[in-house]
């Protein structure tokens, strides 16, 4: 709250002839301040970063801090060994905002490394972003190297604005020991699954729920993941798009899937379920639900258990992957998943298109840069054959490697309202869960444009 | 005399045009493109496409835009009322100068200083159902676990709680530098005449501290309708939840022009914020004027 200014009455005055004059310490003042703005503007223009002579990239990542940075820098470490002429500067910004305010402002970097393909659709019809077709052509770059949906969710209208890494994808996430306590094996359907789930509850003698069955919606978009939802359709035959490519929020798989969701809050108590939430500790960190041993299956992608073995080896060692399984009313959607890649792309504007595209096309077609990378990252390699790497001889990463390589595994649409319609997607899930709106009604709900 | 006259008049118009043109600049023009944008469709990349006042009838037919209303005013009732008795009752009771009340004044005073970030970020803590403090506290009173920033029941008084912690102090100093700038001779004669405390309060000070409550209630109305750090801060990646409950009308903004790339949109609700901005102050001004009368 802003604080009121209390001005003083009498003004400052100008000299008695109403001239405006610089007295001797005005002058000495007007001195110092240019002296100060002529030396930030020395170091603000000289040159840290960047060398005379070269090709200066700037990329901007999606991958924040962290060993996910430091693996990116020895990766563009990599290619400026083999390309000396070039020079490529990373800086994390999280915030899609400041991207675009950065291309409309002119001031775009050379390429963006975008944490999903989330945005792209929208940025793409509006022309934020530069087509790839013409370059990708032109270089023989040959796409079929890459998994086939991560390469999908990088185009928009017949054209490709992005080059998939890293691909991410979800599986059914077991905590074996909680499953053997209980007596029960794997489900193989969702019907069963929520069977087990009931079995696998636990509350105190307070009503606080201290152990879960499974969690449907956790991680979600507030852990910075995919909304679930569209991966629970699939599991009951919904395609959320129709064969025009038009949004259909609300089939009658699309319902099911989402009263099977909500059928976990309704029977163990909407409040209970988001106490316990809201008590675990931070996503991927030895509190967060799974690795603390509190929930016995959750939808989550290989990289969950990676931060397990760092944070929690016991719980990690107790935990297996394996497809998500179907609905008994869709069978031959097992294995369902969306599936997603980290997307490079050239904003439009940029002084740089074809070195920066060359970067990408390197970046995402190198097999040993992407098994390093993957190794460091548990993420899924964008590409279909990798030299092999020491994850890919994990039981759990190898499954998510199959599922993502899987009839199940679907890419979301890219249009110029795809963004609007995941994002009311997601939000008529929560209304549906947390408020009690009927899934019919709540999928009916979803506005598109 | 007139030359003279003229000459200061060029001085102030001196000293002022630098704040001049930093209102032409960053406040009018932006604002008379943000008036023509709402007539358009707009995504930033391409030129706008004029087409009436389709973002405005959308708005109107959008249940999320009528959500962001609600939850904004809401909060805006809530926020405001109980800014004003929180900050009014410790000004009062705090009202004295002496080092014990000095020392207090400070501390509720220093949340205030606290970036709106790292509030959000501590009382996301604190309010947890489980281990947040709150909830303990409220477990010895008896009262089950609240989920405050789960629930989308309570999500709002959640983030009110993080404001107005923050808020509260800022409200106590204007009404404590008013009280003591409340004329001694009113309050004695008050007192001479029979009226108690309560009384002199309600008849005498209130009506007395008339134009501080009133730049009160101006201020944190806008701040209510424009609230948007806190709400931003707990749940950046999934704006409004839990269940778009906190979903402001500045959150919808942000969401309409840098998610849904609809500047049209974001224009036209900005526009219609600015029109209940200004029509609400006026009332609150013209309501004082006839309370002066």
């Amino acid at each position: 709250m802003s604080k009121s200014f209390n001005g003083s009455k009498n003004g400052s005055a100008g000299s008695d002839r109403g001239r405006f004059t610089l007295s001797f310490r005005s002058k000495g003042l007007t001195a110092s301040i240019a002296a100060v703005v002529l030396l930030m503007a020395s170091v603000f223009t000289g040159s840290n970063a960047f060398a005379a002579g070269k090709i200066n990239l700037v990329m901007w990542q999606q991958w924040g801090g962290g060993h996910e940075e430091d693996n990116l820098k020895a990766l563009i470490a990599s290619y400026v060994k083999t390309h000396p002429n070039v020079s490529i500067k990373e800086v994390p910004v999280t915030n899609n905002a400041k991207i675009l305010a950065a291309i409309t402002g002119g001031n775009a970097p050379d390429i963006v490394d975008l944490g999903s393909s989330l945005p792209l659709g929208g940025w793409a019809a509006a022309g934020a972003l530069v087509p790839l077709d013409g370059m990708i052509k032109k270089s023989g770059l040959n796409t079929n190297l890459y998994i086939h949906s991560a390469l999908t969710a990088m185009q928009e209208g017949g054209k490709t604005y992005g080059l998939p890494f890293q691909a991410f994808n979800a599986g059914l996430l077991y905590n074996k020991k909680l499953l053997a306590a209980a007596g029960l094996k794997p489900p193989t359907t969702l019907e069963a699954l929520f069977a087990d789930a009931k079995r696998l509850t636990k509350k105190n003698s307070s009503g606080q729920i201290t152990q879960m069955g499974f969690l449907p919606a956790y991680p979600g978009p507030d852990q910075g993941q995919t909304c679930p939802l569209i991966s629970y359709g699939y599991a009951f035959g919904a395609s959320w798009f129709d064969a025009k490519g038009n949004p259909t929020p609300n089939t009658p798989q699309a319902v099911a899937a989402l009263k099977w969701e909500k059928s976990f809050y309704d029977t163990f108590g909407v409040k209970s379920v988001q106490n316990f939430v809201q008590s675990a500790g931070s996503y991927l960190t030895a509190g967060d639900p799974l690795e603390s041993g509190k929930v016995a299956m959750m939808f989550d992608g290989p990289w969950s258990v990676q931060y397990a073995i760092a944070n929690n080896p016991k719980v990690a060692s107790q935990l297996v992957a394996m497809p998500l399984p179907a609905s008994q009313t869709s069978p031959s959607s097992v294995g369902s998943t969306y599936i997603d890649a980290n997307a490079q792309v050239i904003p439009s504007g940029t002084k740089n298109i074809q070195a920066a595209f060359d970067f990408i096309k390197w970046e995402t077609t190198n097999g040993v840069e992407t098994a390093k990378f993957s190794q460091a990252v548990a993420n899924i390699p964008q590409l279909k054959s990798v030299p092999s790497f020491a994850l890919l001889k994990q039981p759990y990463f190898a499954t998510f490697v199959k599922i993502a390589q899987g009839a199940g595994a679907k890419s979301w649409i890219q249009t110029k309202t795809s963004t609007t319609y995941g994002t009311n997607l997601c939000a008529a899930q929560d209304a549906s869960l947390l408020t009690g709106v009927s899934p019919a009604k709540a999928l009916a709900g979803v506005t598109i444009q | 005399m007139q030359g003279k006259k003229f000459d200061e008049r060029k001085q102030a118009m001196l000293y002022l045009g630098p704040w001049g043109i930093g209102v032409v600049w960053l406040v009018l023009i932006p604002s008379f493109l943000a008036l023509f944008w709402s007539f358009t469709q707009f995504n930033l990349f391409t030129s706008p496409k004029w087409v009436g006042l389709e973002n405005y009838t959308e708005l109107f037919n959008d249940p999320v835009f009528l959500k962001s209303i609600r939850n904004t005013l809401s909060m805006t009732l809530i926020g405001v009322v109980a800014g004003l008795v929180m900050g009014l009752g410790t000004a009062v009771l705090l009202q004295k100068d002496t080092a014990s009340l000095r020392f207090f004044r400070s501390m509720i005073f220093l949340p205030a200083i606290v970036p709106p970030v790292t509030t959000g970020i501590v009382w996301t803590f604190i309010l947890n159902p489980n281990y947040g403090l709150l909830d303990i506290f409220l477990k010895h009173l008896g009262i089950a676990p609240i989920g405050w920033l789960s629930d989308p029941n309570f999500a709002k008084y959640g983030l009110l709680i993080m404001v107005l912690w923050g808020g509260v102090g800022q409200i106590m100093m204007t009404f404590v530098a008013s009280l003591n700038s409340l004329p001694e001779e009113v309050l004695e004669a008050a007192s001479l005449d029979g009226a108690g405390r309560i009384r002199t309060f309600i008849s005498v000070i209130l009506p007395l501290m008339r134009p501080i409550l009133l730049y009160n209630v101006v201020i944190a109305t806008l701040f209510y309708l424009q609230f948007f750090e806190q709400a931003f801060v707990v749940s950046p990646t999934d704006l409004g939840a839990p269940a778009r409950s906190t979903l402001t009308y500045a959150l919808y903004i942000y969401q309409q022009a840098f998610t849904f790339l609809k500047m049209g949109s974001a224009a036209a609700m900005s526009v219609l914020l600015l029109i209940v901005s200004s029509t609400v102050i006026g009332i609150f001004f013209s309501i004082n004027k006839r309370l002066e009368k």
